[in-house]
């Protein structure tokens, strides 16, 4: 009998049941159990072609209405497309979205931007980077307390890198010890503690799993038989810390992975799939 | 612990997917699409809250052919109407909210 290849495609995204609070009476609205009297709203963030460049979108749909609705997210000054990328989060009524954008008539200079409902900032790039070719982006956003923290991307003089807005002000992240360059593509808060977490790689070889805590990377473990991987999604829970990503075989197969506490583990596959 | 992503069948098409505590569950594609990837997971309460893009028509890798914003609240499937002007969406995030 042949063996069916069976491939882990998309990037994972992961989500931690911390805790129930409340827990009282409950009903089924639109197949979503709720407390008594309360209200949920689902916000979907993504972006869409138009005739006129991609547009940065978040979706809005209130206790499983049928009548889902679009809102633009606002075009920062000077751009003409945008997208978002990574994780969103909501707070206080507050929506928040990361991604980026880009000129189209005058070159595709990626800006890293964050919306606060609807309406965007441009994120600041290094002191020094300009021109062509100086892309960044802001790929995830978490909340702690007031503060908002934005993780992305920027270019340096040598490779693109990791980093870290808080309430705007960038930090660029250490690239670990024998990389050349690092990707930020997902940050979460506990307190005062930042995590981002993303890849690094040097030139000509494959990419690494790695995670900063307030600054300080880590280079993560692979799977046996995994010889490249990325993390694409990362919650805290007091103490413990979980990481999502993927990984490919030096054969080109691509897996589904994640750490808990820096043990890595493959994903298994849905069981009726062999 | 819930972790979201695709798989792919035998044919190469992707199927949506998350996991709990390691253990796979794949999500139901919306009438008449062919395919579709999940993006991010959010836990809310009881309820699992899933968004992706699902793909309409024939075409494989996704994106060959219609793809549009979708989101999946236990394991019911919804395609996110279009933006005006748009023929294709894409997601790349969730966030649940109850008061």
């Amino acid at each position: 009998m042949r063996c069916v290849k069976l491939l882990i495609l998309s990037i994972p995204s992961l989500a931690l049941l911390v805790s129930g609070c409340g827990g009282n009476s409950s009903q089924t609205t639109g197949g979503q159990t709720t407390g008594g009297g309360q209200t949920t709203t689902i916000y979907v963030a993504g972006f869409a072609p138009l005739p006129t460049g991609k547009a940065a979108e978040v979706w809005q749909v209130t206790n499983g209405s049928s009548t889902p609705t679009a809102s633009a997210l606002s075009m920062p000054s000077g751009s003409t497309a945008s997208e978002t990328c990574g994780a969103m989060a909501v707070s206080g009524g507050s929506v928040y979205a990361a991604g980026f954008a880009w000129n189209a008539t005058t070159g595709i200079i990626y800006a890293p931007v964050y919306w606060v409902n609807g309406v965007a900032t441009l994120l600041p790039l290094p002191t020094g980077v300009t021109g062509v070719g100086a892309g960044a982006e802001a790929c995830g956003v978490a909340l702690s307390g007031s503060d908002v923290y934005v993780a992305g991307n920027v270019p340096t003089s040598t490779a693109s890198t990791a980093a870290c807005w808080m309430n705007g002000a960038l930090t660029t992240l250490p690239t670990p010890s024998g990389m050349a360059g690092s990707n930020a593509d997902a940050i979460a808060v506990s307190g005062s503690d930042v995590y981002v977490a993303g890849d690094a790689s040097a030139y000509g070889i494959n990419y690494s799993p790695v995670y900063w805590v307030n600054g300080t990377a880590t280079v993560l473990p692979m799977p046996s038989g995994i010889d490249a991987a990325a993390v694409t999604a990362i919650a805290v829970s007091g103490s413990n810390i979980y990481m999502a990503g993927y990984g490919y075989t030096g054969a080109g197969e691509e897996y589904a992975i994640y750490w808990a506490n820096g043990t890595t583990t493959i994903l298994s596959l849905p069981g009726n799939l062999t | 612990m819930y972790v979201a992503g695709s798989v792919s069948n035998s044919a190469g098409e992707a199927i949506p997917t998350y996991w709990v505590n390691g253990t796979a569950t794949m999500l139901s594609l919306p009438g008449n699409s062919t395919e579709a990837v999940a993006e991010s997971i959010v836990v809310s309460g009881s309820n699992v809250y899933v968004s992706g893009a699902v793909q309409y028509g024939a075409g494989e890798p996704i994106g060959d052919g219609q793809v549009v914003a979708a989101y999946w609240v236990n394991g019911a499937a919804t395609a996110l109407p279009l933006p005006s002007g748009a023929t294709d969406s894409y997601n790349t995030g969730i966030a649940v909210t109850t008061q």
